[in-house]
Formats: C-alpha cells, sequence, structure tokens
C-alpha cells in the first residue's frame, strides 16, 4: 500500500480506485509497522469508499483489524444525504465446466451451470486487487466447448474443469488454463482468504460437452454512510479520596471486596436484580438520570459523563424484545473479554491542571471502569448488521463485507438504528454508574470508611454520533463514527462541562492491566483533522489464542504481581488472554497523538488491583 | 461430527464438520456452548425449542446460534444437547436440552457478544457438511 507520510505522525493513502476520500493512519513508524501486519488499512480503505464520506478515513495509532470498520476507524458522514452512484466494469469467467463451484459471499457456493440455468440473481465473489469482492452476474450462457477441455487438481484437493483457453489466475499473472503445468501455483481461496495453492494434475476431459460463460458486473462507488457496528462500550475513571500509600498491604483483601461486589465474567448475574420491561424501557431512555433518581450517581456524576448521561432521540420501542430479554438481568454487570475494573495508582502529572482542574496528585488512587451495553447492545448490534444486509439491495448497497453493512442515515432503517444505538450508550451508562456505585460500597466496607467515587468523566469509545464539524471551511452536521475511538473536544468546545470548559474534555485511554492508563484532554487539532476524536485504548497485538499458547505454563499471577499489580480472573484463560503483552503500550498510542496535536496528556495512572471477568 | 476451534485476533473461531447437515448444526449448537463454559457434565434436564430462519443456509445457521446466545444469556441455560427436527436452506427447528449454568459445576469460559458473519461459511456434503463460524468475544 502506498503511504505518504504528510506529518510529524500522520500518514496518507492518497485517493485511489473507489475511494472518495484519502486514508490518514496517526502513527509512529513503529505503529505503522504493526498496522501493516494485519488488514487494517485495507479497512481504512474500504471505509473511504462509502457514499456521504467526509474529508477522510480516519485510523488513530491504537488501529487493529475489527469487523468492518478497523478499530481505532473515524470516520464522518454526512447527516443528510447519501450518494449512490453505480459505475460497472465487465469481468468474464470464460467457459468452465458446469459443476464448477462458484464462491458466495460469506455463505458457500452454487455450481455456475445453476447460476445460468436459474438465471441467479444474487451476488458472487470476483477477486479485485488479490481480494474476495462480491458483484453480481449480468448475463450468462451454455454452449459446446469450441477448445479441448483440460481438468487441474491443486495439492489441496481443489479442482477446475475448463476450456484450454480460459485464463486462470497463477502466481506470475493470468495465464491460460492450457500451459499450465504441474507444480504451477495457483490462485485458491480458502475462506474468504487468497493463498497460493500448487497443481498436482493436468488431464484432458473429452467427457466436458456443455462448458458455461457468465459475465459479471464490479461495481464500485455505491456505498452509503454507516458501518454502524458499534457496542457502545466506554470508559470511566473516577477519584477515590484515598492514597495509595494507605493501602498498603491491603491489595489482595481490596480484589477479593471487589470481586464479590461486581458480578464478571459469564453468567455474572446483575447484583440489582432482574429488570421489568418497564424498567427497562426508562434505563434505555433517561440513561445516567436514572440512576440519580435510583440512587447510584449524583448529580455531579451526570454533569462528568458525556452528553451528561443521556443520549437524545433513544426510543424504547427501537430496540427489539429481544434485546431486552438479553439484556434486563446484566444491569451493573462488567461482563468478560477485555472488560475489567481497577484501582490504579497516578504516578505522573505533567501540568499544573492536573491538581488544580481535575484535583489529582501523585500518589493518589483512581478507579477505572470498562464496560458496555452488554447483552442489550449486542442484540440491537447483531440485528441491525442482519438487517442492513437483507435492506442493502433497497438502497443499491453492494457489501464489500458484510460485517460493513450500513443503510443511508436518513432512511427509515438508519433513523430506527441511531434510535436504538442510544438505547444502548443510555444502558452503558446506567452500567457504568451502577458498577461504580457497587465498587465503591466494596472498597469502602473492605477498609472500614466511606468511600464514595467522585467521577472525573465517562467517555464512549464504540459509538455513532451527530455532530458539526467544519467540513470544505463550512459547519456541516454529520454523523461520525467512532469504532473504537475517543471524542476529544477542545478547551471552549460547547459540549465540554463548566468545570474543564478551560482544559477541554477529558478522555480516559486505558492501558493493559500491568502498564500505564492516560487522562487526556482534547486539543484544538481534534477539531481541524478527526473530527474531535483521539484514541481510546493500547490496541491488541496478538490473538487471544496466540496469547493462551505464549503464557501456558506461566504462573500469570506471578509475573503480574512483578509488576506491582494483583489481580483476580473468573478464569486463568480470561487472564492470559489479557496480559500486558498482548497489547501495543497505551504510553507510545497517546505520546503519538499528543505530537500529532489532536490530545494533551494530563495524568499517568499505573494499577495495583484488577478484577476481569 | 466434530468442532476445532481457532484463533482470530480478539475473538474466537471454530471450524465444523458433520456428516450430514442435521449434524452440523447440532455440532455447532454444542460448539457455541462449549466456547461459553465446559459443558462435559451438562445433563439434558430441561429443554427449548429453537427455531430460526435466515436467507440462505449460512444465514440460517447464523440465525440459530444467534437464538442459542439469547436463550443463554436471558435464562443462563447451556444447552449442548440439540436435535434438530426440520432443516432446509431457510429454516431450521430444533430442540435444544441441557441445564442451568452453574459457575461451581460447569467452568465458565468466555461470554459471546454475537455470532458473527465474519468468514462465515457453510459447504455441503457429500462426503462431509463442514462450516466456519467466528464469535464476536
Amino acid at each position: 500500500m502506498d503511504l505518504k507520510r504528510v506529518g510529524d505522525c500522520v500518514w496518507e493513502i492518497p485517493k485511489s480506485g473507489a475511494m472518495r476520500v484519502p486514508g490518514r493512519i496517526y502513527a509512529d513508524k513503529r505503529l505503522l509497522d504493526l498496522a501493516k501486519g494485519d488488514k487494517a488499512l485495507d479497512q481504512v480503505v474500504n471505509v473511504a469508499t462509502l457514499p456521504g464520506i467526509v474529508k477522510w478515513s480516519l485510523a488513530m495509532p491504537d488501529i487493529h483489524w475489527g469487523y468492518g470498520f478497523p478499530i481505532g476507524g473515524v470516520a464522518a458522514f454526512d447527516a443528510d444525504e447519501g450518494v449512490i452512484s453505480p459505475g460497472g466494469v465487465g469481468y468474464d469467467i470464460n467457459c468452465l465446466a458446469g459443476d464448477t463451484q462458484v464462491l458466495l459471499p460469506g455463505s458457500g457456493t452454487r455450481s455456475l451451470s445453476e447460476i445460468v440455468e436459474s438465471r441467479y440473481q444474487g451476488e458472487i465473489l470476483h477477486l479485485v486487487d488479490g481480494e474476495m469482492r462480491p458483484t453480481r452476474v449480468r448475463a450468462g450462457l451454455s454452449r459446446a466447448p469450441g477448445n479441448p477441455v483440460r481438468e487441474l487438481v491443486t495439492v489441496s484437493g481443489r479442482r477446475v474443469v475448463g476450456t484450454e483457453d480460459h485464463l486462470i489466475l497463477t502466481r506470475d499473472g493470468w495465464r491460460e488454463l492450457g500451459s499450465v503445468a504441474r507444480g504451477v501455483r495457483i490462485a485458491a481461496v480458502q475462506s474468504g482468504d487468497v493463498f497460493w495453492d500448487a497443481v498436482e494434475s493436468v488431464t484432458s476431459r473429452p467427457d466436458v460437452t456443455r462448458v458455461y460463460d457468465i459475465e459479471v458486473e464490479s461495481p464500485h462507488h455505491n456505498f452509503v454512510a454507516g458501518g454502524l457496528v458499534v457496542h457502545n462500550c466506554g470508559v470511566r475513571v473516577c477519584k477515590t479520596g484515598l492514597r495509595f500509600d494507605e493501602l498498603e498491604g491491603k491489595h489482595k483483601k481490596l480484589v477479593n471486596a471487589l470481586f464479590n461486589a461486581v458480578p464478571t465474567g459469564v453468567g455474572g448475574d446483575s447484583a440489582i436484580g432482574r429488570l421489568s420491561k418497564e424498567d427497562g424501557a426508562r434505563i434505555v431512555t433517561q440513561g445516567a438520570k436514572w440512576a440519580v433518581e435510583h440512587g447510584y450517581a449524583t448529580p455531579a456524576d451526570l454533569e462528568h459523563t458525556e452528553d451528561g448521561g443521556t443520549m437524545p432521540g433513544a426510543d424504547p420501542a427501537a430496540p427489539s424484545d429481544t434485546a431486552f430479554r438479553r439484556g434486563m438481568g446484566q444491569v451493573g454487570t462488567l461482563g468478560s473479554g477485555n472488560h475489567f475494573l481497577e484501582l490504579d495508582r497516578v504516578v505522573e502529572v505533567y501540568g499544573p491542571e492536573a491538581e488544580s482542574v481535575f484535583g489529582l496528585r501523585e500518589g493518589d488512587v483512581v478507579l477505572l471502569i470498562h464496560c458496555g451495553s452488554r447483552g442489550f447492545g449486542y442484540q440491537i448490534c447483531d440485528e441491525n448488521v442482519h438487517d442492513f444486509v437483507k435492506i442493502a439491495h433497497r438502497y443499491h448497497i453492494d457489501l464489500v463485507d458484510k460485517q460493513l453493512a450500513c443503510a443511508p442515515a436518513a432512511s427509515p432503517e438508519g433513523r430506527q438504528y441511531l434510535s436504538a444505538m442510544a438505547c444502548a450508550a443510555n444502558y452503558a451508562w446506567v452500567n457504568r454508574q451502577v458498577i461504580q456505585t457497587l465498587a465503591g460500597k466494596a472498597i469502602g466496607d473492605c477498609l472500614g470508611k466511606k468511600v464514595e467515587p467522585e467521577l472525573i468523566y465517562d467517555v464512549c469509545h464504540n459509538i455513532a454520533k451527530v455532530e458539526e464539524h467544519e467540513v470544505d471551511g463550512k459547519m456541516r452536521k454529520v454523523i461520525v463514527h467512532r469504532k473504537g475511538a475517543t471524542r476529544a473536544f477542545p478547551p471552549g468546545h460547547p459540549l465540554t462541562p463548566g468545570k474543564y470548559k478551560e482544559v477541554g474534555q477529558p478522555v480516559l485511554v486505558p492501558g493493559d492491566m500491568g502498564r500505564s492508563s492516560y487522562l487526556l484532554t482534547g486539543l484544538p487539532g481534534a477539531m481541524k483533522e478527526t473530527f474531535g476524536s483521539t484514541c481510546h485504548g493500547a490496541g491488541r497485538l496478538a490473538s487471544r489464542g496466540e496469547m493462551n499458547r505464549r503464557m501456558s505454563g506461566v504462573d500469570l499471577d506471578a509475573e503480574l504481581r512483578a509488576m506491582g499489580v494483583t489481580v483476580r480472573g473468573k478464569t486463568r484463560s480470561s487472564l492470559a488472554e489479557e496480559m500486558p503483552s498482548a497489547y501495543k503500550d497505551a504510553g507510545i498510542v497517546t505520546e503519538v497523538m499528543e505530537r500529532a496535536g489532536i490530545s494533551k496528556r494530563i495524568a499517568k495512572f499505573v494499577p495495583f488491583a484488577v478484577i476481569k471477568g | 461430527m466434530g468442532y476445532t476451534f481457532f484463533d482470530h485476533t480478539g475473538d474466537i473461531g471454530v471450524d465444523l464438520e458433520a456428516p450430514t447437515a442435521q449434524g452440523l448444526f447440532s455440532t455447532a449448537g454444542l460448539a457455541l456452548f462449549e466456547a461459553i463454559a465446559d459443558t462435559g457434565n451438562v445433563e439434558p434436564r430441561v429443554t427449548r425449542t429453537v427455531r430460526a430462519e435466515g436467507e440462505d443456509r449460512a444465514d440460517t445457521l447464523n440465525r440459530f446460534l444467534q437464538e442459542l446466545l439469547v436463550i443463554f444469556d436471558e435464562e443462563r441455560l447451556l444447552l449442548p444437547h440439540v436435535a434438530v427436527h426440520e432443516l432446509d436452506e431457510r429454516t431450521v427447528v430444533a430442540t435444544a436440552a441441557g441445564e442451568k449454568y452453574d459457575p461451581d459445576r460447569h467452568e465458565g469460559r468466555t461470554e459471546l457478544k454475537a455470532v458473527t458473519w465474519h468468514q462465515l461459511a457453510v459447504t455441503p456434503g457429500p462426503p462431509l457438511w463442514t462450516a466456519r463460524v467466528v464469535f464476536d468475544v
């Protein structure tokens, strides 16, 4: 991929092919090399092809491969317009035997003869720049072979039967089937990925009396604003009023108290019981206001939550009954995966505002909570991806990747989704708020004193929001997608709460469970370049399975203890998968955003007591 | 019949195989619950009828697994014993049997957020029906 350096820490993927805007990646050289290791940069390009996208398809330095959108991806789409401009490039598959299996997007195969004879209208996959992309059949025909027919069988058992003049993709480019001999590497597909398979045998097939042709369209330029695959998780940081020194020798006791008070992991039942549909409807429309009414939050907590803890436009009729079924027994639960709750020590402050505005001094103890909207939000996301895939044809959307499912933002389906997503965001705020209260009580009981965590700030890092941003010198209403990215409004922004007006909106970037997390604030550069967004975390480096293998036989407790961390998780594997070496260093990620003028570090935290699902 | 879990950055994938389409769906149900918890000693004490509809075979498998996942989140039931009664390209009706998740008896593994369409594929037999599913963790 062709990358142009356009700033100290900014790299551009110039507009090419179906891209509507250039891609931009925030990274230093090392992080950029890491990003090249998976398909995340291709996903930045995919997002850039969606209609209505404005300025750039962006990637934060914690970018890694996600579903559809890259994680660490930010993109803004015009809120009203969805441009559709179909184009077509002819692409031929010549003269193959009728039982040749043609790959369909995501769902197996169909024989070539069946495609031709049934006048198949659906999508099939074809190869574009080494990637499988869907396209549609434009015309098909069957005829007697005009040239001798041959059969190739590969080492992996794949089989192609076609006329000698049929072109086949080899490692040296397209070649006529008749010229391909044993040992030649030809392109084959395994689970959507292309690999080079070796030809094992070539035989003549005079018995084949009928071959088939199909011509396919290869449309570009016709995606509509969306890519709404979000789970609404976020993170909050609270002051505890405790000093690190006074907790010496009590870390284990604290971890156990927190583990018993906050439900975690598989099947963790809500500490506040299963809620009625009526209470559920109130939670998802009122958000953190519900928590204030029920004694789980103070008015100050609301002020220090993004959007005041209530995302507007939430209609409880928008999420399905199934979403309510999944989520109503999970309010106040942490879940598993990368979600966590931890106590951290402030180890470094970067300026006087850390104390004057945030009240943070070195040696203070803060509480960090990372989780989301639980089964409620997962279900909303799942159902909408599914529905958007089904209705894609109605809006002439061809999906390069089903997980990039989208609908025009202004369509009834798009509006319904935004409303359901607001419900999920509200649920997530209530969830984190209830956990904050449970944790405060557990810490207090453990230490024999009253502990009331005071929220510094709560941010979403998986959400789409309608916001106003400057595009080409004019203010425009856009929908900003932050998929594994955090809002970071600068000083003076109207949506930054009063207390933080002069320093900018606070952002918490959690690191892994052994190394540092950071409190940041937004800078003016964020409004100019990233739609008011910055990074959200460290960014995963190693897969869960790889971590399980690497950590096999390792004493995880001892390893973490050596880093000064006491941890308790539901299972060994949930700890192994989240060990620090699975992640990039959040220190480097946040430094890049500071060098780029997007966000600034206020304080650095290091964990000492962690609970995981 | 069988299933093999494989790596996918941050998530869990599973490759499935069975001699029949029905067997493939049963195995997929078992694999889903095995991702969530050790089902080795889950007895078929309660049953739930599960229906799902999809656009095609792969979509139907995806919807079927998602339905089992919803039952787990709602009722905390591990239902790894799956008998498929009706199955065609677009519909499935099955009975899933098991018992309530008990963390003391069934070792919990991981929560699943969703059954994704990422790399989703069903390939009919003969000889074997195979499928690939990725769970969002």
